[in-house]
């Protein structure tokens, strides 16, 4: 399925396929990948979306690939196509827990080693500290953020 | 300053005593910082000799005799302890951290440049190792993952040693309140002052830096929140 949103042509492909559909882009001559990211889309089956932008520096095209995975489906990892995937896709791991299959390191990039959860995921508890400012009476004030159980602050 | 004119134990005593004298008072008078902020006037400390008067207690004479040994003249002597010595050193040289996380540091930078000068208050010298230096300024926002890093710095950073809060963020997590960074440097390293801002001016944090070294020349072990 090809559609065009903000004049970049979009394609929304399976996980299995995204290796093909890659490597046609890099013989295509897109040598530049300029981005790749995720979102959370929790009310939906499945919930990530991993986006892939390329770019060909020959004549300024861009185009883009989404994959669309729950929590459980592996995304192949396009390294080996295009090496600067590889932190890229350790950022989408560390934020939203989407695991990429034949990663080199796939390791948190962003948060601590031991961090528990992933931070970008709608579910995730903000965190932080409840701050009243000073101005509620005591009764009125906010309670503090019970967090769940399993997620750390 | 008046460090150096104070602290006269290489000067040869069986020079004429009203020159010293004379050269003293022109000193004391020229450098009004100091003069300001040692109440005890007429102090000069010469190397510390332990004389028999001072017995065990730690006290020690620092004794600039403007006649040369024997006159023995009540002017020109001051009784003091070796911890008030040592205070006073200290406070007048303490050595940051060169340790910038975020915009604070560019202030924190400005300030140890030409027009802010830190040198003036005796701190310019910026080491990069934490064990050279005894004050840490957290210039910035510490994330989670920076907090096990910060805290094996000031581990590794000899005592005695200071910490300097520097903004909102480094006080309190400042407008980051959220998963990813520490809700206040104080969680993870004992914080002498607290400095708001955000970010401070250079001029505040040499007022941080005076507030901490007035602390320090007293002896002092408490906390100071700068607003």
């Amino acid at each position: 399925m090809i559609r065009v949103a903000d004049g970049i042509p979009t394609a929304v492909v399976a996980a299995e396929q995204l290796l093909d559909r890659v490597g046609e882009l890099r013989a295509d001559g897109y040598d530049l990948l300029v981005d790749l990211f995720a979102y959370d889309t929790p009310e939906r089956e499945p919930r990530f979306d991993v986006v892939y932008l390329f770019h060909r520096l020959a004549d300024n095209a861009r185009t883009r690939l989404k994959v669309q995975v729950g929590e459980e489906v592996a995304v192949p990892s396009i390294t080996r196509l295009y090496p600067p995937a590889e932190w890229y896709e350790r950022e989408v791991y560390d934020m939203y827990g989407v695991t990429f299959a034949d990663h080199p390191d796939l390791r948190r990039i962003l948060m601590p080693d031991d961090w528990i959860g992933h931070p970008l995921r709608r579910d995730h508890p903000l965190g932080g500290e409840v701050v009243d400012y000073g101005l509620r009476p005591p009764a009125e004030r906010v309670a503090p953020i019970d967090f769940p159980e399993g997620t750390t602050r | 300053m008046g460090v150096e004119g104070r602290v006269s134990s290489a000067q040869p005593r069986d020079r004429a005593g009203g020159d010293q004298r004379v050269a003293l008072g022109r000193d004391r008078a020229t450098s009004g910082f100091a003069a300001r902020s040692e109440s005890t006037s007429p102090e000069r400390v010469s190397s510390a000799q332990p004389r028999d008067r001072a017995g065990g207690d730690q006290r020690v004479a620092l004794v600039e005799q403007p006649g040369g040994i024997g006159t023995h003249q009540s002017q020109g002597v001051v009784f003091s302890t070796i911890e008030r010595a040592a205070n006073w050193a200290r406070s007048n040289s303490l050595w940051p951290l060169s340790f910038g996380l975020a915009c604070c540091a560019i202030e924190m930078m400005s300030m140890s440049a030409a027009r802010f000068d830190v040198s003036r208050f005796g701190s310019e010298i910026f080491r990069v190792s934490p064990r050279q230096a005894d004050l840490m300024i957290v210039a910035g926002r510490v994330s989670q993952k920076m907090a096990p890093v910060l805290r094996q710095l000031y581990d590794q950073m000899p005592e005695p040693k200071w910490v300097i809060a520097m903004g909102a963020c480094a006080s309190c997590g400042g407008v980051y309140n959220n998963y990813a960074l520490v809700q206040g440097v104080d969680k993870i390293v004992p914080v002498d002052v607290y400095l708001a801002g955000c970010p401070p001016r250079p001029e505040a944090l040499i007022f941080a830096l005076q507030q901490l070294q007035d602390m320090v020349k007293r002896g002092l072990r408490r906390t100071i929140s700068i607003q």
